[in-house]
């Protein structure tokens, strides 16, 4: 991983190379997380580039990008790590004669034990493990990207059984004992804020909160991602979106919207925003009938200047 | 120097309600080292990212930002220009010249030259009309005297004199003293910028009033809340957030427990059954699904004078918690009794203050009669007490002398799970005069008294404990 970074703006034009577009909060965040190896968690609506800021950052540090999807349930076995009960299993199997001519002589249990025992635990070893994410970054040769994503989702024990890791870069594994990171990973957390994360986690990360872009921003992302559509549309069309947010929706057309919608009146060779092709392309902004049907009533409102 | 600014500023975060734990003020000062204080709009946007974690917390970190590091705008007091001093009249001098000439009469200037270069430093450095450096001047004597342990208005007098003394005001004040006595102009200008300094410092102190008092304040205002009876809570303002912020943290308590409790004891039954496959190995744990209790709520609450300012706040903290209560069906009566849930579900989240005046202006009245009630309230709800069911009673159980009708509440306390009982009057008036509280007592599986804000939060949690 790249550890010199000379300044935000750096990570600010790194970020422009990549297309991604940032505000100075989102620059002065990553390169304060890379420089003190804090954690960052992510909050902010759907579809404001939480995830895409993690790729940029990994691309950035040039460093690998691990990643971890959260959902309930998740546990220690599909985060950290299992053992490879299979491999075990056919071992086991496979020994079993030379267990038997091992233990030949011995007669009572006792000596069978002693003598088992004086294998140590060759079942519980290294090559038995099969390392999940966070194992897979804490042991990473090089200093990864560590993406913890949408940890909303996940229960609350999950949280607390982060804490050691975000904190400490380590983990205890109780046939192994305590893992310390090879190199310190940095860590993104991204959240929708389903739910209150709890203050322990919060008090661990710096917190950075990305709301929707304001339209100067917003143009630049047009720009960089679609940049075959024209400046008036571009305009157009980001009017016409922030105008959208301000309405009572059920879902808000998030960045990534806004791309998809822009790419979809390239193809359609629109140079202006009309009410019939906005009317014919609205679903690519708006998710809900419901929506739909409050907006379609107003679109020759939004699109007055 | 620059550790203490920051220790300050967090002092005043926690003031405005942002709570900053020492590990993450540390953040903030390696923050703080990495990008320096050069660009204020980043070090705001740095700090924030270390200081405030969520989206509140960061709107109010921006406006307490903002208020405490005004002073990097250079408070004026240089004085106008030095061509307007030397152009003032040597006679219009003050009045007081005629005191200082005996003392300072020999040290006195004679040259303009001369008494330039014995002058004071802070005189000089006014003259020099130096703002920025005024400005640091002022900071560290802020930090001298130490502002933050300001916490009576009328103190801010004092402390803008000793920060001006920490400045360097006698050597000042001495320097004026002496160019008076010699008539010299500049006596004037540098009078002007004494006083514009005083103005300031006067100003940074009331800035820093605002700032420290506010966390002493608040903390104590909201002690006092806690503690005053609820007839008298009525007069603060602020009462609703605070009773909301209680309800925050009991929410968040009581959520997140239920998550945990989803899972039951061991199934041993099933457990064993699944281990014949697996040669009767264990391999197969099952547990027990808790079954989800679905309890069910009744809140039947006195609302005549004596007793409305206690319903109001226990309705109002019942409504703020509704997010882990189950159903709840509430009751009002004074002289009748009726059924109130309705104002609650028509009025919804946001209207819950306005149902509240509601219930209490309809049902409004004197002469409570319990027995009456305790009759309705069978009535009604005969069919719909079960063993899930909890029913609250807030009251003074002041019967007027009518029939107490304590055979009605044994009936209640029979098919229900529980009573509980509230009363706004402390337990040794219970019993006194026409309170017929003794009669009904051993029905209910607690009372307790609730005459303050810490006493209904204690009783609101001890529910949802129970409710789970």
């Amino acid at each position: 991983m790249k550890t010199r970074i000379a300044s935000v703006d750096e990570v600010r034009e790194s970020f422009k190379g990549q297309g991604y577009i940032c505000n100075d909060e989102i620059a002065t965040a990553v390169f304060l997380a890379a420089q003190l190896r804090k954690p960052i968690l992510v909050e902010g609506p759907p579809g404001v580039g939480k995830t895409e800021l993690a790729k940029a950052s990994a691309a950035f540090l040039e460093a690998p990008l691990i990643r971890l999807q959260c959902y309930e349930g998740l546990d220690e076995a599909k985060a950290l790590y299992e053992w490879k009960y299979g491999k075990q299993l056919l071992y086991t199997q496979l020994l079993k004669e030379r267990l038997g001519d091992l233990l030949g002589d011995a007669v009572t249990l006792e000596e069978c034990m002693a003598r088992l025992s004086g294998f140590g635990d060759a079942f519980y070893a290294e090559t038995f493990l099969e390392p999940r994410p966070l194992l897979q970054a804490l042991r990473s040769e090089e200093a990864p990207v560590l993406l913890i994503d949408e940890i909303d989702k996940a229960d609350q024990e999950f949280e607390a059984f982060l804490l050691e890791l975000l904190s400490d870069y380590q983990i205890s594994i109780p046939e192994l004992g305590t893992v310390t990171a090879r190199t310190e990973p940095l860590v993104f957390l991204t959240s929708n804020n389903t739910r209150e994360l709890s203050d322990a986690l919060k008090r661990r990360c710096l917190h950075l909160y990305i709301p929707f872009p304001d339209m100067r921003l917003e143009q630049q992302i047009i720009a960089a991602r679609v940049p075959e559509v024209a400046e008036g549309l571009r305009k157009q069309l980001t009017l016409f979106v922030s105008r959208l947010r301000d309405m009572d929706l059920k879902k808000q057309p998030a960045i990534s919207e806004t791309i998809d919608w822009a790419r979809a009146l390239v193809l359609m060779h629109a140079d202006v925003l009309s009410p019939a092709t906005v009317d014919a392309t609205l679903r690519l902004l708006l998710k809900h009938e419901e929506d739909m049907v409050t907006v379609r009533g107003e679109i020759h409102r939004l699109l007055k200047d | 120097m620059a550790t203490q600014v920051l220790t300050e500023f967090i002092k005043a975060l926690r003031g405005a309600d942002i709570n900053v734990s020492t590990a993450e003020s540390l953040d903030a000062v390696q923050v703080a080292e990495k990008i320096g204080y050069a660009d204020r709009a980043r070090l705001r946007t740095a700090l924030s990212l270390a200081l405030a974690k969520s989206v509140p917390d960061k709107m109010r970190f921006e406006k307490c930002f903002d208020d405490f590091f005004r002073f990097t705008d250079a408070p004026q007091v240089s004085p106008p220009a030095s061509g307007t001093a030397a152009a003032m009249p040597p006679q219009q001098e003050d009045v007081s010249s005629g005191q200082g000439a005996g003392a300072a009469g020999g040290a006195g200037g004679s040259g303009d030259g001369e008494s330039a270069a014995a002058g004071s430093e802070l005189g000089q450095l006014l003259e020099r009309g130096d703002n920025a450096e005024i400005a640091q001047r002022m900071a560290a004597a802020a930090r001298q005297v130490d502002l933050t342990r300001i916490t009576v208005i009328t103190q801010k007098g004092l402390f803008a004199r000793r920060m001006m003394m920490a400045m360097g005001l006698e050597a000042l004040d001495q320097e004026i003293f002496q160019l008076t006595a010699a008539r010299d102009p500049r006596a004037l200008s540098l009078r002007a910028a004494r006083n514009a300094l005083r103005e300031a410092s006067i100003e940074e102190v009331n800035r820093q009033f605002l700032l420290h008092a506010r966390e002493t304040r608040q903390q104590l205002r909201e002690e006092v809340m806690r503690e005053v009876s609820l007839r008298d809570l009525a007069e603060f303002r602020d009462v609703r957030l605070l009773v909301e912020k209680m309800a925050r943290r009991l929410v968040s308590l009581h959520g997140r427990q239920k998550r945990r409790a989803r899972r039951g004891v061991l199934d041993a039954r099933r457990t064993l059954v699944a281990s014949v496959r697996h040669d009767a190995l264990p391999t197969e744990l099952h547990w027990k699904a808790r079954r989800p209790r679905k309890p069910k709520l009744f809140v039947i609450c006195d609302v005549s004078s004596s007793v409305a300012a206690a319903s109001r706040f226990l309705l109002l903290f019942l409504s703020a918690v509704n997010e882990v209560l189950p159903r709840v069906r509430s009751f009002a009566f004074a002289s009748r009794t009726g059924e109130v849930t309705d104002y609650f579900n028509e009025a919804g989240p946001s209207g819950v203050e306005a149902a509240v005046d509601r219930v209490l202006s309809e049902y409004a009245g004197s002469g409570t009669d319990y027995g009456e009630m305790l009759a309705y309230f069978w009535r009604q709800c005969e069919s719909n007490l079960d063993r899930q069911s909890t029913v609250i009673i807030l009251g003074d159980a002041r019967n007027n002398d009518l029939p107490a009708a304590q055979q009605d509440l044994a009936r209640i306390a029979e098919r229900s799970r529980q009573v509980l009982w509230l009363n706004p009057e402390g337990r040794n008036r219970w019993g006194s005069g026409d309170s017929v509280m003794p009669m009904y007592l051993p029905y209910c599986r607690r009372a307790m008294p609730c005459r303050n804000l810490n006493q209904l939060e204690r009783f609101v949690e001890a529910l949802l404990r129970d409710m789970k």
